[in-house]
């Protein structure tokens, strides 16, 4: 097996176990090795071996060290071990937000757009031409492997939206007193 | 609150339509067509100093106020106009005509105006756009879960209630990870920014 193929196993368990991707199948894998001269039975040994790895990796957000630690036992030859490695350390971010967002069981932000109009209908003709901004939220759900969307619209004048930002500001500094406590 | 479908005046029509009565017909005909192609995003609101200079070349003297105020009023009719199914030239120049103290003259320079660009105004009326009502948020964060044992990741979970043009009140929960909620918060500060500067 080459660095190519190990690479290629790498990148298609990755899309199996975190995309969800269904078609990466032991089949497909056997295809995309052919020019190596692993048999099935190798590519099955190979999946078995390197899956769990990639879950504890992923599941528990683990370092490099940890994941050194993982990988001595199984003796890799040295470009592998150290293409694993660095394999982890590209990949960890968008492992570890696909997780995140798995923990998010209801509905979660996955899009805001927005305009700014100048509002022309009102009681009171002096409002007429202020500023005024609509805003659509998209929320989606994971429903049974299906990405279900409502899209929420709604205006929102100058004032609202201060308010709003100070609200924003204080969940920032709370956020940032809980980050520092972390570390 | 419909002017052409339910006759129901706002406050200072009367003032604004009283300005507008005053301008040059080709000048009122000019305006009336920067509205209407300002309402289909062809072109930017128009502007009050230009319009006053041109009303001062013809001796006629509005304060700034007065002309933003003949802006707003045409702004707010067409597109309530543009709200009423069918509102025909001549039912648009009746009411107005009715409701306002507008001039034969000046009407019938904006009804030319509505029978012309009607078909092509946008649709305007947005059924799904709401008010926002309130906002409510916690942060919490997760120190263990089925799905992954290590991930102490803070979640921000926001509450919002929106009132419909039904008057009727949804309200809609949902959670963002760090990442998604700075996102959120860097549109909400465009926003914010940008409103503060028109």
């Amino acid at each position: 097996m080459e660095l190519k193929h190990f690479d290629f196993f790498l990148n298609s368990l990755v899309k199996k176990l975190y995309h969800k991707d269904k078609s990466i199948t032991n089949e497909y894998l056997q295809e995309g090795v052919i020019d190596s001269q692993l048999g099935s039975d190798q590519v099955i040994s190979l999946v078995d071996t390197l899956e769990p790895i990639l879950l504890q990796i992923g599941h528990s957000d683990l370092s490099q060290n940890a994941l050194e630690k993982l990988l001595e036992p199984l003796e890799l030859r040295q470009d592998f071990h150290q293409h694993f490695l660095k394999f982890w350390e590209q990949q960890r971010d968008e492992i570890r937000s696909i997780v995140r967002n798995e923990l998010i069981f209801n509905d979660r932000l996955s899009g805001v757009s927005w305009r700014v109009d100048m509002k022309t209908n009102s009681k009171k003709i002096s409002n007429i031409n202020q500023p005024i901004a609509i805003v659509e939220l998209l929320l989606s759900r994971n429903q049974q492997e299906r990405e279900d969307t409502k899209s929420i619209m709604f205006e929102i004048d100058k004032t609202q939206i201060s308010n709003l930002v100070n609200q924003i500001e204080e969940i920032e500094s709370l956020l940032e007193k809980g980050i520092q406590q972390k570390n | 609150m419909s002017f052409f479908s339910e006759k129901r005046s706002p406050k200072g029509i009367f003032t604004a339509i009283n300005s507008l009565n005053k301008f040059p017909q080709q000048l009122l005909a000019k305006l009336c067509q920067d509205v209407v192609d300002a309402l289909q995003y062809k072109g930017s609101v128009p502007q009050v100093s230009h319009y006053q200079s041109e009303l001062e070349k013809n001796s006629i003297d509005l304060g700034k106020n007065e002309v933003q105020s003949t802006i707003n009023v045409l702004f707010f009719l067409y597109r309530d106009a543009n709200r009423v199914s069918n509102l025909d030239q001549k039912q648009f120049l009746e009411i107005l005509q009715k409701q306002t103290g507008i001039t034969n003259q000046a009407g019938k320079v904006l009804a030319t105006i509505w029978e012309r660009e009607k078909e092509n105004l946008p649709s305007l009326s947005m059924p799904n756009v709401g008010k926002l009502i309130d906002f409510k948020w916690k942060v919490g964060v997760t120190f263990s879960s089925s799905i992954s044992e290590n991930l102490v990741t803070p979640f921000i979970t926001v509450n919002i209630s929106v009132s419909n043009t039904d008057e009727l009140v949804q309200t809609h929960s949902f959670e963002m990870s760090v990442p998604e909620f700075k996102e959120f918060a860097r549109n909400l500060k465009e926003i914010n920014q940008l409103l503060e500067v028109i």
